[in-house]
Formats: structure tokens, sequence, C-alpha cells
């Protein structure tokens, strides 16, 4: 009885929500003020070579964003800070310099990973918006919303929202033909307060035939990050 | 088959019905690179270059225009970019409207496109140009450095159908007839020309050369059957092989496309022998099938033995080390056998059945008929003549010989067209204004950050630039170079590689900001392997032979002592290596023929004499042959590098039929002048027709839209003309200096 109860809930869900109303939760249960933790990234390119690189990052909202990486070697102590999408900072320890960097062409790649960094940076799809309805579906299994979002620069992607909790199960960039060109899978939910915390996003680039796992290792959510600690001088200490 | 003659044709029609649908699964390659044998160290280059970096197979895009700045030109690139970026199996387009790059700029480092968007400010037009125009990565690389031409590079991804994407691109370039003169080259785009211009002169030459076969049967026999029943059995026996082609998968390539005339020339000529003889026999009265059985009985071995030096010669062709010309051995060995085996079972057996009476007329039977008796004439005066015959025909061979010695090989594919077809007007551009249309892939297996390596690597590229007709060394160096002086706020003196290898791979670790495509091309994500690009001006394998031979010496002193290795690879090292091939396995295959021939007749006739003399007519063929070719300033290409042992195999025949008749005439008790008369004026005209036909039948190839096809039917046409007259007056004269009768 509980069972058909919680299925007539979903079905009338499913005719209630609207694509933007769906977002809107998705956002509520991702979202936290600030997060901290400890990440490894392994990328793994078409022909099955592996790089595994660890860093820690440090992000407030979903413009603050501090990463830096602890290894291999000689990479160790390179920091990207970004306050906005127009400001973005990388700290070379070879060179002991800050260099600010810009042009149309920042954003394709992050650390030789297929994420780009707006897709490291905005897990909670804050520049999305929804012009159609949610669709209800199954996902694996799992009763899912399915939706196609677009961002701010009018790139559209698909994507499948578990309707228990709201949070991202897959999504799929779509390329201008509306064939996928990159897929993110969600897994791993960590539950911090009302909130669901992907603790591992693999992201595979369609075209290119590679792809790279982000796991977070430590995760400490709304632990009080201050503004002023995405600053240079803090890029340099990150060694 | 004299007493079955409708079961051996319902045999030939059963096997027909079941080969010709065949025909229809047969499809063309133009591929340089698959004419490469297996392993080729060229082709294992290409193919690390295909599988770690995307693929080095481009279409050049060459765009002409009064102004390639001018705001339209500058849109109208942009938009032609998109469009061959949109079509399946392009994996990405380079071009002044793709192109990123890193600047610096006080504290900031700038990574952008070099043309983010089209400036409608005239001021910033001039400025653009002027930027451009003064960068040489992109002046005589992207645009023409006068800026009348731009260049897009479509790369094709490995795993496309090249044919159909070089097709599709060539619609988007149709579709923008308006937007200057926009033509297509660069290997990929050549090669689908190859297999256009193949195909559609199969479909021509084909008709063309039945319908001159026909006309010298009508003028040798004047009968239906003289005409239909040799041309009826080739083509039984085209059908057949190129059936069988069709069964094993076998493309046609550039050399296949000759096997069509080839066939039909060379294998009429075992129908013509035995028609010829079953009519002489008719004449003598003999019945349709009675004058069959003398005909194969005694046509039978010079017809065997022409069939089998014939393909002695064509299968000499084996020994090439090229995949096609290989090929094209078998299965022109496997249709000569077909045309033999036609010959002695179709063409007989309706002849038996041929209700038409030929005139009993003995008188013209034996050398009575006019052409006889001029040919019989003919024997008489090369028998009185023999020595000067001889004198004069070693005299011709050993200037021949000279001329001979300054033929050259050359396997620059662009000679494929005509001088000022549009793919042969493409290539010139690119090379001449554009650094050049083949690029060298060098493959450096190291550790790359590795600060000894890039350094070693900076050292090879100054080396190679220095290196006449090569241009645009490329590799992640360069790359380094200019982000190095990018960081260090755009200054000059920074335009050199970072010193260590946590400066290089931190580096590298910021180029992937703007995605690590680009990186892909130049090196692996592990740093393990990376590629060095660099284009040669000229398309000549004797240039590349020479830029070759200074680029490994180059490529042992720069890495020696190193971690790393170096290897080449790229189309102009295919090129090279078919010319090398060729260069080192044709003259075997000559030899091969030869000593294949000379081995048959010796064995078959049952005397070395009359197989050392049957090469005598063979070694004048090949010395005009050739001599012809280093006079004309013709080079020995993938087609003409079967000259020399197709030369042969046909050559022989010629001699085979002689020697054959003159045993025969001999065995009757002739001798002295009348034995020469008697022997050139009754197989004279069939020697003649024969090599008419196949002379006629190969100068068919002289309409073909390919440049490399026409040189090989002309020279092959040639060839027949000195072997008939090697067999009618050297070997003549060369026989009649021993005559004894035979009893």
């Amino acid at each position: 009885m509980k069972r058909l109860t919680t299925a007539l809930l979903l079905v009338n869900l499913a005719a209630a929500l609207t694509g933007n109303e769906v977002l809107d939760r998705v956002r509520a249960a991702t979202n936290a003020r600030d997060r901290e933790a400890t990440a490894t990234m392994t990328i793994t390119d078409k022909g099955g070579r592996v790089q595994t690189r660890t860093l820690s990052t440090v992000m407030k909202g979903d413009d603050k964003l501090m990463m830096t990486f602890k290894s291999p070697a000689d990479l160790r102590g390179v920091t990207f800070l970004t306050t906005s999408s127009a400001n973005m900072w990388i700290y070379l320890p070879a060179q002991g310099r800050v260099r600010r960097i810009s042009g149309s062409a920042v954003d394709q790649g992050f650390g030789g990973s297929d994420f780009s960094f707006r897709e490291i940076s905005n897990l909670s799809f804050s520049d999305n918006s929804a012009s159609q309805p949610a669709e209800s579906t199954a996902f694996a299994g799992t009763p899912a919303w399915v939706l196609t979002v677009k961002d701010k620069d009018g790139v559209a992607s698909r994507m499948w929202v578990e309707q228990a909790r709201f949070v991202p199960l897959r999504v799929e960039r779509l390329g201008s033909d509306g064939k996928p060109t990159k897929r993110i899978e969600f897994a791993d939910f960590a539950s911090r307060g009302e909130g669901w915390i992907p603790v591992n996003i693999k992201i595979f680039d369609l075209n290119r035939g590679s792809r790279t796992e982000l796991k977070l290792d430590s995760l400490k959510l709304n632990t009080g990050v201050k503004d002023n600690y995405f600053t240079e001088a803090n890029m340099k200490k990150g060694a | 088959m004299a007493r079955h003659p409708r079961l051996f044709l319902a045999g030939v029609a059963l096997i027909t019905v079941a080969l010709a649908p065949f025909l229809l699964s047969l499809r063309t390659e133009a591929d340089v690179n698959k004419m490469l044998p297996e392993g080729d160290p060229a082709l294992r280059v290409m193919a690390l270059v295909d599988s770690e970096f995307g693929g080095s197979d481009e279409v050049a895009v060459v765009v002409e225009c009064p102004d390639v700045f001018a705001p339209a030109a500058l849109h109208g690139l942009d938009s032609l970019t998109a469009a061959l970026a949109a079509v399946p199996g392009v994996a990405d387009v380079q071009g002044l409207t793709t192109l990123q790059d890193v600047r610096g700029q006080g504290d900031d480092v700038i990574i952008s496109n070099v043309i983010d968007s089209v400036p409608s400010d005239p001021a910033r037009l001039a400025a653009l140009r002027d930027e451009v125009l003064a960068d040489p990565r992109y002046r005589g690389a992207l645009v023409a450095a006068d800026g009348t031409a731009a260049l897009l590079l479509a790369r094709l991804a490995p795993d496309s159908d090249k044919e159909k994407t070089v097709a599709a691109i060539e619609q988007v370039v149709r579709e923008r007839a308006g937007a200057g003169r926009i033509s297509l080259s660069g290997s990929p785009a050549l090669m689908k020309f190859v297999r256009d211009w193949m195909t559609a002169d199969m479909l021509k030459l084909l008709p063309l050369v039945v319908l001159v076969l026909a006309l010298v049967l009508f003028l040798t026999f004047r009968s239906w059957y003289g005409v239909l029943l040799p041309l009826g059995a080739v083509l039984i026996a085209l059908i057949w092989t190129l059936g069988l082609m069709g069964v094993f998968r076998q493309p046609i390539t550039i050399v296949m496309v000759v096997l069509p005339p080839v066939l039909v020339s060379v294998g009429s000529a075992y129908g013509i022998h035995i028609i010829e003889r079953w009519e002489h026999e008719r004449r003598l009265g003999k019945e349709p099938g009675s004058a069959v059985e003398i005909a194969v009985g005694n046509t039978g071995l010079p017809v065997f033995l022409a069939m089998a030096t014939t393909a002695a010669g064509f299968g000499s062709n084996f020994l090439m080390k090229i995949a096609s010309v290989r090929a094209f051995s078998v299965f022109s060995v496997i249709g000569i056998a077909f045309s033999f085996v036609l010959a002695l079972t179709f063409v007989p057996a309706v002849l038996v059945l041929v209700k038409r009476d030929v005139r009993s007329n003995p008188a013209e039977a034996g050398n009575g008929r006019k052409r006889n008796r001029w040919l019989a004439g003919w024997g008489g005066w090369v028998y009185r003549h023999r020595s000067a015959v001889l004198l004069v025909g070693g005299v011709v061979t050993m200037l021949a010989l000279v001329f001979a010695t300054r033929v050259r090989t050359e396997t620059d594919f662009v000679r494929y067209f005509k001088p000022g077809s549009q793919p042969s007007r493409a290539a010139s551009i690119v090379n001449e204004r554009f650094g050049g249309m083949m690029q060298f892939e060098f493959v450096i297996d190291g550790d790359i950050v590795d600060p000894d390596v890039l350094a070693r690597m900076a050292r090879f590229q100054s080396g190679l630039e220095s290196i006449p007709h090569v241009t645009k060394v490329y590799s992640i160096v360069d790359v380094l170079k200019t982000t190095n002086q990018a960081f260090n706020g755009g200054r000059p003196e920074f335009e050199q590689l970072p010193g260590t290898r946590e400066a290089t791979a931190q580096y590298l670790l910021l180029l992937s900001f703007s995605g690590s495509e680009f990186l892909s091309r130049l090196m692996t994500s592990d740093y393990q392997v990376a590629r060095i690009t660099a284009r040669f001006d000229r398309q000549e394998s004797r240039e590349i032979a020479l830029a070759e031979e200074r680029i490994r010496s180059l490529m042992d002193s720069t890495f020696a002592g190193s971690s790393a290795k170096a290897s080449v690879g790229g189309m102009p090292m295919a090129v090279l290596a078919l010319h090398q091939n060729i260069q080192s396995s044709q003259l075997w295959s000559v030899v091969t023929a030869l000593a294949a021939v000379l081995l048959l007749v010796s064995v078959l006739f049952g005397s070395l004499r009359l197989g050392l003399a049957s090469l005598l007519p063979l070694l004048f063929t090949l010395a005009m042959s050739f001599g012809v070719m280093g006079a004309a300033g013709l080079r020995v290409d993938v087609v003409t590098a079967m000259l020399g042992s197709i030369a042969v195999g046909i050559g022989i025949d010629y001699s085979c039929h002689l020697i054959a008749r003159r045993r025969e005439e001999q065995a009757a008790g002739f001798a002295g002048e009348e034995l020469a008369r008697r022997t050139l004026g009754s197989v004279g005209p069939a020697i003649i027709a024969n090599a008419l036909a196949v002379g006629l039948g190969f100068s068919v190839l002289m309409f073909s839209s390919l440049s490399i096809l026409q040189q090989f039917g002309a020279l092959v046409a040639a060839t027949m003309f000195y072997s008939g007259i090697g067999a009618l007056a050297l070997l003549a004269a060369a026989l009649s200096s021993r005559a004894k009768p035979r009893r």
C-alpha cells in the first residue's frame, strides 16, 4: 500500500513539475555555501593511457574556486583560481609567478582532463535553464526526470535527475546536430544535511574517446570559507 | 572437342554466368599507402600517427580571391570552415579562423583564436592583415604571402570513409562556387580524383579497345567468326578474371586499370593463331572438324608456349615489391591462362559448328595471298641480307642502350594527372604558395618533457629547416617556446624552451585550458611520444630521395646517445618507398622474365640455341623501349615499371610462332631462302595481326584521363612495333644463319 502511495505521488509529481522546477530542486539538493575536498582525477585517453592527478579544491558558491595540484611531482603546487567567469589565474611554481589567463579559447579543458573549467566548478547547474517540461522516465531502473537544459551560451544538454532525491544521474552535452558530444555520470552521493553531493563523477568525451573520473576523497561542506581566501598570496601557498 | 562442341560451349556459359555477378562487387582503390608491402617502415610510422595523433590525411582546400582579408572573404572562409568541419568524417579543420594562439600581454596570458570575429573597422582589418602576414606560422602556411589565397586543412578521421568524406567536401565546395576559386588538393583528394578518373577510364577504354580489336580482326580475317570468336573468347576471359577479382575482393587499382586492354589485346592473339590455321586448313579442303583438330594440334604448342611465356613475363612482376603490381601480376596471369583455355575450347568449339563454306583454294592456302606473298618476299630479303640485318639491329640496340641509361624512376603521384588539370594545378599552388602538399611525419619516442630530449628536438627542427624544400617544421617545441614567451609578458628573449621538466609540464597543463585536442596532435597524453611535422614543397621522388638522405643523417647525429628515438614517415616516405621498391625490383623482374622465357623456349623446342635466339628480339625491344623513354625524358613510374616484363612476355609470342612455323617448314624439307620465304609468308600475317591487335589495343590507353596511363599505352604500343620488327627481321635473320632441313 505504501509503495502504491509512493508511486501515485511520483505520478502526480510527474504531471506537476516543469523543467525549471526540476532544475531548481537539483540546485537546492546539491548546492552548498562552500566545499573543501581532496580529489583524485584519473584521465584515460583513447589509447588507454592512464594519468592520475591529485588535487585539493576549495569552492565558494558557483564562482570562487581554487584548485591546487598535489601530484604528480612536476605539477605539485600548480594552482588555479577563479573568482568569476571572466577572472582566472594560474600559479606555476616553476616560474614562481601568477598570471591571469583569458581569451576566447580558455575553458575548453581543465588540467588535461575531459572536464571544462565550468563543468568542474559548476556542479549545481546554476546557469542552466529548461524551457521544456520535464518528462518522467526510468534511469537504470530508478524513476527519473529527463529534461533538456541550455546554459547561458545556448549549449544544450539532456539531463536525467533522480526523482526521489533530485540529484543528477547523467548529463549529455549535445552538439549542434543534436548528438551527444560528452556524457557526465554522477554516482556515490554523499549525504550532507539536506543535500546530496556526488563524490564520483565520470565524464566521457564521445568525440575523442577519452574519459576522466573525478573522485572526491574527503569532502567538507559549509565550513565558512572566507572570500579573502581566494587571493594570489594563497595561490602561492598551495604547494 | 570436335565431337562435343556444344558440351564445351555449355561449360563456358556456365562458368561465365557463375562469375559475372561478382563484377558488381568490384571496387576501386587509389591509396598510395596500399601499394606498399605490409611492414614497410613508412607505413609503420603512418599507422602510429593515425593511432596516436589522430591521423595525417588532410584535404587541402585552396581558396583564391583578390584579398583574403576583405570582410566578405573572411566571412566566406569562416563559413566554409564551419561547413567543412560539419562534414561527417572530418575530424577538424585548420584555417585562419580556427587557429589558436597563446600570447603574453603584461601579466595576462591570452589563449584565443587568431581571428575571434571578423573586424568591420578598416583599421583593425589592416592591423589583422599585418599581424597575420608578419607571422611565419601563418604566412605561406595558411595564407599566401600576398594575401590572395588561403588554405584550409580538413583532417580526416583515421577511421572515416575517405572517399565519401572527400565527396562530401567536394559537394560543400561546389555549393560555394561563387566564393572565389576553390580547389582541392592533398593526398586524400588526389586519391579520390584518381579513383573517379579510373572508373571513368574503365568504362571508356574497354569499349574502345574492343572496337579497335574488332577492326584489326576484320581487316585480318574479313569474316564474322574471325572477328567475333577471338573477341568473344577474350571478353569471356575478362569476365572470368574480373569476376574472380570480385570473389577475392581485389580492388581495381591504377595498375589494374590496364588489365582489360591487356587481356583483350594479348588474349586475342591465341584465337587469332587458331583461326588463321583453321582457315588455312579449310582452304586446303579440310572439313571444319578435322581443320579444327589440325589447327589445335599444330598451333596448340606455339600458342601454349606463347601463353606460358607471356604468363612468365607478366608473372615476373610479382617480384616487384608493390602490392598493386603484384595483384596485377597474379590476375593478369590468371586472365592470360583463361584466354588460352578459351582459345583452345570456346574458339574451336564454335569453329566446328561454323556452317559457312571457306573456299577451298590450295594456292591461297600457301603463300598465295598478297600479304603472304609480300611477307614471303620480305623473308627472302632478310635471308639474303641476314648479316646486314643483324649488324643494323646490333647498332640500333647499342645506340638505344645509351639513351636507356638516362631513364630515371619517378613515383610522384601528381604526375598521374595531365599538366594543367585541376589536381595538378592545385598541387602546384599548395607547393608554391603554402609550403608543400606532402608532409613528413617524425615520431619521437622517449621522455618528451626531459629538457635534453626537447633540446634535441629543437636542434633537429633547425637542421630540418636547412634542408632544401623542407618547410613549415612544427612540433610541441614551437608551442612551448611561444608559451614561455607568453608567460613572460611576450618578451622576445623568452622565446625559448623552458629549462626544467617541471616548467615544461606546467606549461603543458596551462595549455590544456584551451582543450587538449591540439596538444594531442603533437604529443601523447603521457608525454612519451611526440610528433614533428614538416611540409615538403616538391613532390618528385628523386627530390624526396635527396632530402631523405640528409634527414636520416641529421636524425642519427641529433639523437645519437639520447634515450629518445626518432623515426620518419609520412606521404613523402611512402612515395619514396615506392620509388625504391621499383628501383630495386624492376631489373630483377625483367631478368626473371627473360630467364623464364629462355627456359620455356629451350625446353619446349628442345634447343638452347633457339632459346637464346628468341632472346634477340626481346633485347632489341627492351633497348628500344627504354632508349625511347630515356630520349623522351619519360620516367619509370608504378605503371611503366611493368613495361620491361610486359614487353618480354608479349614480345616473345612472335618469336614462338615464328620458330614453330619454321620448324614445321623445315620438317617438310624446306631450307635456305625458301625456308625463310615459306616461314614468314605463312606465319608473318598472323604475327603482324597479333602485334597490331596488341599495339592498337594498348594504344587506346592514350585516351585515358590519366597521364600515367596515356604514357604507358603509348610505350607498350611502340613496344609491340619493336617486337614485331625484332621477330620478323632480327630473329628471322639469326635463324637464317644456320638453317638446315630437318627430316
